[in-house]
């Protein structure tokens, strides 16, 4: 098989779009993680909680899923807060595989759950640049994907503000680097927890709401997301929110070109071999633990 | 210290044998079909359950991905019959040498990660192998594998006409598997196990290869959980990735330990003789999403209640304060 430039071009601009919604998705994960040192079985199934709110409020009134979005970032850092409050809080101290399993188990009650109440029917919102798409230099580009990249990229810059200009933001870095030396100089640790957790699961919930207009709802759309986060939190190193946005694009785009140069369902098998061959040869990542320590 | 032999009053033995007598006479006296799967359930779940206990209750390493094994067993066994017609009892030793083949290479990278990174690994381990099969024609890709029915041959290890003979074989695999962890436990290989997981730089202090102890016991325990896989492939007689190597089955081999007791000999079976009938029971009332909700929150309660398991903490509250009166 030839392998055409503007093709080519075209794969690599379709990895940045999505890249850039693993990108947020795995900020989040990585937050949680580097900060809390909780792996969090559960993003996937809060993402796709989130891609149901989006589509509710689309079906029932008419609300497009990037104003919807708006609604879902405060709700889902109160569920987030809330699970950290009555779940997690008990368990910060346990070994991390009782963490693991604790959101492993999280993930089982959300996903049939919402398997019960809303079948596997593969739901997906209609909106008015749904089927809008622009030409450039040979290219093609559609509105659903470049209008939620550039809302990933949005909440990206928000998050970077947020982080480094208030004070929580800050307090969650300092937990990050130094639990113990933050708790000294009076951070409220339990206090910060909760709120790393409400923000990632989020980040989460936004990134997922912002896909529905051209990614189908169900209630098994969280878990590639999840599967490509643990990818993207390792290789942008544990903790490292940076090295996460970074990270997500670079996976989206190795993915978009794997399946063009060579074959789809390679994508994701490929994607798991990078996260081996990271977590063995490469423990730190691409970035070092700079936001650790 | 008292040993447990001398904590646990003779009638529990008495107790333990009287249990196996029934459980090896009452099917012939008459049982309900339908009681003869759920038990059949039980000892298949029990038994990969003891498999994966013996790497995560010798070593501490909670592996993620046992589905994987579960799988490569299932598979041995179908592939055998349905596309070479030999006699898928010969899987029980193709099956465990793949599965052990696999853990020991998979096993060298991963045991260099601690706790969670493994558990991860692990996972995606499986996963990847659960996709290339799904996209691997030799094993029916994503259609997967159907059996040609036989009524009722011991040659090809098909009983449809009567699941007694099923239920036997899972009674003497469950006893097979608890003596396999009696014995190592009462081995110098498990004790060495156990400094391992008690004390990983201790041990090697004292000259433990304990590289080369995980990879023993996790060949072990890869083997037990693919025999586990071929027994469900010979009653199921229909194998697809996604049923024989996802996350749901890894969750029905992980539970059965994690509720009885990781590192206990009986806990497993305990474990599965609660969540199997229970399980079943909730299937047919409220159907099987809200059953698998129930396990989720099961999960939860586990770490939130009883992380040590129901042995361990029935020891730690009303055995251990017996030995101190004394």
């Amino acid at each position: 098989m030839a392998i055409e430039p503007t093709a080519l071009i075209q794969s690599i601009l379709a990895g940045v779009f999505v890249g850039a919604i693993y990108s947020l998705v795995s900020a989040g994960l990585t937050l949680i993680w580097g900060t809390m040192r909780i792996v969090n079985f559960a993003h996937g199934a809060l993402m796709m909680l989130g891609m149901y709110m989006a589509y509710w409020t689309w079906y029932f009134l008419g609300l497009d899923p990037l104003l919807s979005a708006l609604v879902i970032f405060p709700t889902f850092f109160a569920l987030g807060y809330a699970i950290d409050k009555f779940l997690l809080r008990r368990i910060i101290q346990a070994s991390s595989v009782a963490q693991l399993l604790i959101t492993f188990g999280l993930t089982l009650f959300i996903q049939n759950v919402v398997l019960y109440f809303w079948r596997s029917d593969i739901r997906l919102v209609t909106t008015s640049y749904s089927s809008l798409y622009w030409h450039a230099g040979g290219l093609v580009f559609d509105a659903p994907h470049v209008i939620a990249f550039f809302a990933a990229i949005l909440c990206g810059i928000g998050l970077h503000l947020f982080l480094t200009r208030s004070s929580i933001g800050l307090a969650i870095r300092a937990t990050a680097q130094d639990r113990e030396a933050a708790q000294t100089v009076g951070i409220e640790t339990k206090r910060i927890f909760g709120m790393t957790f409400g923000l990632g699961t989020a980040l989460a919930a936004v990134a997922g709401a912002i896909i529905t207009s051209y990614y189908p709802v169900n209630p098994d759309s969280g878990n590639q997301f999840l599967f490509l986060a643990f990818v993207v939190v390792v290789l942008g190193s544990l903790g490292n929110y940076l090295g996460a946005l970074v990270g997500g694009l670079i996976i989206g785009v190795v993915q978009s070109t794997t399946g063009y140069v060579y074959l789809a369902q390679a994508e994701l098998p490929l994607a798991f071999v990078v996260f081996l061959a990271i977590l063995i040869f490469m423990p730190e990542g691409l970035f070092g633990k700079r936001l650790r320590r | 210290m008292l040993t447990r032999s001398e904590l646990l009053p003779k009638n529990v033995y008495l107790l333990a044998v009287g249990l196996l007598v029934a459980t090896a006479v009452v099917p012939v006296v008459g049982l309900s079909n339908l009681i003869i799967d759920v038990m059949l359930d039980l000892f298949l779940f029990a038994f990969v359950s003891l498999g994966w206990n013996l790497l995560a209750g010798f070593t501490g390493q909670i592996n993620l991905g046992p589905a994987l094994y579960f799988g490569i067993g299932a598979y041995s066994a179908g592939v055998l019959f349905q596309t070479y017609r030999i006699t898928p009892w010969a899987a029980f030793v193709v099956g465990p040498a793949i599965a052990a083949g696999l853990a020991l290479i998979t096993g060298y990278p991963t045991f260099k990660l601690k706790g969670d990174y493994y558990a991860l690994a692990t996972l995606v381990i499986s996963q990847i192998v659960l996709l290339s099969f799904l996209a691997w024609d030799y094993v029916g890709a994503a259609y997967g594998l159907s059996y040609d029915i036989i009524p009722f041959s011991w040659y090809w290890f098909q009983f449809n006409t009567n699941h007694l003979a099923y239920y036997y074989i899972g009674l003497v695999m469950v006893l097979g598997a608890l003596g396999l962890t009696w014995r190592i436990r009462n081995s110098e290989f498990g004790l060495r196990l156990m400094a391992i997981r008690d004390d990983e730089e201790g041990a090697k202090s004292i000259g433990i290869n304990t590289l080369r102890y995980k990879l023993v016991i996790s060949m072990i325990s890869a083997g037990v959980i693919a025999m586990g896989g071929i027994l469900y492939a010979q009653y199921t007689l229909y194998l697809d990735p996604n049923s024989t190597m996802s996350l749901t089955i890894t969750a029905d081999i992980a539970l059965p330990a994690l509720l009885g007791g990781v590192g206990t000999i009986l806990g497993p079976l305990l474990g599965a003789a609660i969540i199997q009938p229970l399980e079943w029971l909730l299937r047919f009332t409220i159907g099987s999403n809200l059953q698998l909700a129930i396990r989720g929150a099961i999960f939860m309660m586990i770490v939130l209640f009883i992380p040590r398991g129901i042995m361990q903490t029935v020891v730690d509250k009303y055995i251990r304060p017996k030995m101190v009166k004394k």
